[in-house]
C-alpha cells in the first residue's frame, strides 16, 4: 500500500541542499496544501563559534531548532529517537501503521550508505532524511520519496536495506555528515493552524536572524567572525585545523544559501515588499564565503602564509558586507 | 605564460583520470562537476596548475569559480 502523496508532483529548491530534514517538512506541508509552505522553514542565519582559550580549538554550532520549522510552529513537529538496541523491525511496523492511519508520510532518518539510488551506496556514510510513503509486503519493498538533489528519487528500495539504513551507526569515514548514529529516528508533523501571511513568516526569520547572528554576543554570528579573524591571524597554524575549519564553515555557510533561497521564495509570494537588495547583498556575501572555503581547503593542504593571509583578508570583506546586511535586515524588519 | 592552455589541459586530463570520468580533455568542456571539478576537486586542480606554472591564483579564485569552460579559465590565468 502506498500513500497518495507518493504520486503527487514535488518541488525542490536548491537552497535546501544540506537541509534534507527541512526539505522533507516542506514537502509534507506542500502536500497538505498549506499556503506559503516553504516560508514556515526556519531559514534564519545561525552560527555559534566557540574558540577554546587554552587549546585554540574552534567549535562550530547552530542555535536550537535551527533545522526545523520557525519557533512558533516547531512544536508541531514531533521527532522520536530510540535506544541503539531497539528492534528496527518493530519500529518499522509502527511507522507503517502511523502513515496508514494518518494518510500522511513521515520523515525517517537513514544512512545514505544503504540507499541504492545514491552515489554513496556502499561507499560513504552520512546521516540523511527521506519520506516513508508505504510498504509492499509481497515484494518486501518500501516506498520512498527522497526528493533531494542530485538524485530526486521517488521509488522503492528493499526492506532489508531500508532497515539497515534506519538502524545504522553511520560511523565516521571522513565524509562531512558521517559519524552520527541514526537510531531509527523519525518525525511527524501536525499541519493544523498554519495560516500565517508571507510577511509574518519573513518577519519571524528576520527577528531570529537579528537575535542570533547579529547579536552583541561574542560567540555568535558577525561578532564571532571578528574573533575568528583574530584567531586565524595569530593562532591557527596546523593543516588539520584548517581542514576542520573548512568542514565546519562548509556546513555553517549553507544557512546563508538557505536564507537567500527563502528571500527568493518570498519574492515570488509577496508583491509589495521588495527584498531584491537583500538578495543581491547576500549573494555577493556567499561568493566571498565560497572563496574563503577554497582558501581554507588550500590552507589544509599546504603551509602557505600567503594563503592564510588571503583567508583573513577575505574574512574582512565578509565582516564589512555582513555589517551592511545587518542594517538592511533591520530596516526590512521594521517595514514588515 | 604561453603554455597555459597546455598546462590546463594536462591538469584537466589528470583530474578526469583520477575521477574515473571517460571524457576527452578539451578547453571547451564545462568547468564543473561533470569534469571532476567539485568543491575538493577545484582546489586540487588549481594547486596543480599553480605548481606547474609557478604562479599563485589566490586572488583569482572568485573569478575562477565562475568559469563555465576550461577556456575561460585559461583566459583568467593569462590576464
Amino acid at each position: 500500500m502506498v500513500l497518495d502523496f507518493y504520486n503527487q508532483p514535488k518541488k525542490y529548491y536548491e537552497g535546501f541542499e544540506s537541509f534534507c530534514y527541512q526539505n522533507c517538512l516542506k514537502l509534507i506541508l506542500d502536500a497538505a496544501k498549506i499556503s506559503y509552505a516553504p516560508l514556515y522553514t526556519n531559514a534564519s542565519l545561525s552560527m555559534i563559534i566557540d574558540i577554546k582559550d587554552k587549546t585554540d580549538e574552534i567549535v562550530f554550532g547552530q542555535n536550537e531548532n535551527a533545522r526545523t520549522l520557525l519557533p512558533p510552529y516547531s512544536d508541531q513537529v514531533k521527532r522520536y529517537y530510540y535506544d541503539s538496541d531497539a528492534d528496527p523491525k518493530e519500529i518499522f511496523t509502527q511507522n507503517i501503521r502511523t502513515i496508514n492511519l494518518s494518510g500522511n508520510p513521515i520523515v525517517v532518518g537513514v544512512d545514505v550508505f544503504y540507499l541504492p539510488y545514491t552515489p554513496y551506496y556502499h561507499k560513504n556514510h552520512a546521516i540523511h532524511t527521506q519520506l516513508l510513503c508505504g510498504f509492499e509486503a509481497a515484494q518486501e519493498c518500501v516506498y520512498i520519496t527522497d526528493w533531494y538533489e542530485p538524485w530526486f528519487f521517488n521509488g522503492t528500495i528493499p526492506k532489508s536495506e531500508f532497515l539497515r539504513a534506519r538502524n545504522s551507526d553511520s560511523p565516521y569515514d571522513g565524509s562531512i555528515y558521517s559519524g552520527t548514529p541514526i537510531l531509527n529516528n523519525w518525525a511527524e508533523i501536525q499541519t493544523e493552524g498554519l495560516n500565517a501571511s508571507p510577511e509574518e513568516l519573513l518577519k519571524l526569520n528576520l527577528e531570529l536572524t537579528l537575535k542570533q547572528y547579529f547579536s552583541s554576543d561574542a560567540s555568535m554570528g558577525l561578532e564571532a567572525l571578528k574573533t575568528l579573524r583574530v584567531c586565524l591571524s595569530s593562532n591557527v597554524r596546523s593543516l588539520a585545523a584548517f581542514k576542520k575549519l573548512h568542514d565546519d564553515l562548509y556546513i555553517a555557510i549553507k544557512r546563508h544559501r538557505l536564507l537567500k533561497q527563502y528571500l527568493e521564495i518570498f519574492h515570488e509570494y509577496s508583491s509589495h515588499i521588495d527584498v531584491s537588495s537583500e538578495i543581491v547583498l547576500l549573494n555577493a556575501d556567499i561568493e566571498v564565503w565560497d572563496t574563503i572555503l577554497m582558501l581554507a581547503l588550500k590552507a589544509s593542504m599546504i603551509d602557505s602564509a600567503l594563503t592564510r593571509n588571503k583567508l583573513v583578508s577575505n574574512l574582512n570583506i565578509i565582516i564589512e558586507k555582513e555589517t551592511n546586511l545587518h542594517e538592511l535586515f533591520k530596516q526590512l524588519c521594521k517595514s514588515l | 605564460m604561453g603554455n597555459v592552455a597546455e598546462v590546463v589541459l594536462a591538469c584537466h586530463a589528470e583530474i578526469l583520470k583520477n575521477s574515473n570520468i571517460d571524457v576527452q580533455p578539451s578547453l571547451d568542456n564545462p568547468f564543473g562537476r561533470e569534469s571532476g571539478i567539485d568543491s575538493l576537486g577545484i582546489v586540487n586542480f588549481i594547486m596543480d596548475i599553480e605548481e606547474k606554472l609557478n604562479i599563485d591564483l589566490d586572488d583569482k579564485l572568485s573569478d575562477i569559480r565562475k568559469c563555465k569552460t576550461f577556456r575561460e579559465l585559461v583566459e583568467i590565468i593569462e590576464e
